[in-house]
């Protein structure tokens, strides 16, 4: 069970179909449902053997339902004024 | 004029009974049987209603859906408001009932995201007050 956002689940919408590099299968769907406590879809990814002609349009499912890396803040820099007498 | 009629029974345990509440008026809105299929974001459907107005309302999914009223709504309650419809499990409301209306914003449009798996068959019948303010 994973939870996501709409976002998320529109970019998973949009992969139906593709292959995903991750797991080597075709994205199939996510099924679930929306909770209203914490406001995310609740579900499956489903997917499908890719056979012998995967589709060439490639995904990573993983990359897509993983959550947005915090972006590092800079290391603060002490700055001291030096004033000449 | 159209009336719309709300039935509620219990049957069990030996109980048996059904009570329908009525209303009349002169306004209507009704989505019938509409498909939204699987893996839809957002679908939008044309519906407005001036919820102030609305006397009587009900609204079924065949799956489990969600259902956003105007814009995608990250703040219920001023962009419009959100419901999470259980397949088969319908929302009903009417001006007598114990629990205030679930929506407060009036509606330009109805947009549902269905990721259930299945075709979704969205019904909704709304009766309001259509006289002149």
């Amino acid at each position: 069970m994973i939870r996501v956002t709409k976002d998320v689940l529109r970019q998973l919408n949009a992969a139906v179909g593709k292959l995903d590099t991750d797991s080597g299968q075709v994205f199939e769907q996510f099924i679930g449902r929306f909770d209203m406590i914490d406001r995310l879809f609740h579900g499956e990814l489903h997917f499908a053997d890719a056979g012998d002609e995967p589709p060439e349009e490639k995904v990573s499912i993983q990359t897509i339902i993983s959550p947005a890396k915090p972006v590092k803040s800079a290391n603060p820099v002490n700055i001291t004024e030096t004033q000449e007498i | 004029m159209a009336s719309h009629t709300i039935r509620y029974s219990i049957d069990g345990s030996g109980v048996s009974r059904s009570i329908n509440v009525a209303n009349t008026q002169v306004g209507v809105a009704v989505i019938d049987a509409e498909p939204v299929a699987t893996g839809t974001t957002n679908f939008v459907v044309g519906f407005e209603l001036d919820v102030s107005a609305c006397k009587s309302f009900y609204i079924n999914s065949s799956e489990d859906i969600l259902l956003d009223t105007n814009v995608d709504a990250p703040n219920p309650g001023v962009d419009g408001d959100v419901i999470s419809l259980l397949a088969d499990i319908p929302y009903v409301w009417h001006a007598t009932d114990y629990n205030t209306f679930l929506l407060t914003v009036d509606v330009a449009d109805l947009r549902f995201t269905n990721a259930s798996g299945s075709i979704a068959t969205i019904d909704v019948v709304a009766l309001y007050d259509a006289s002149p303010a």
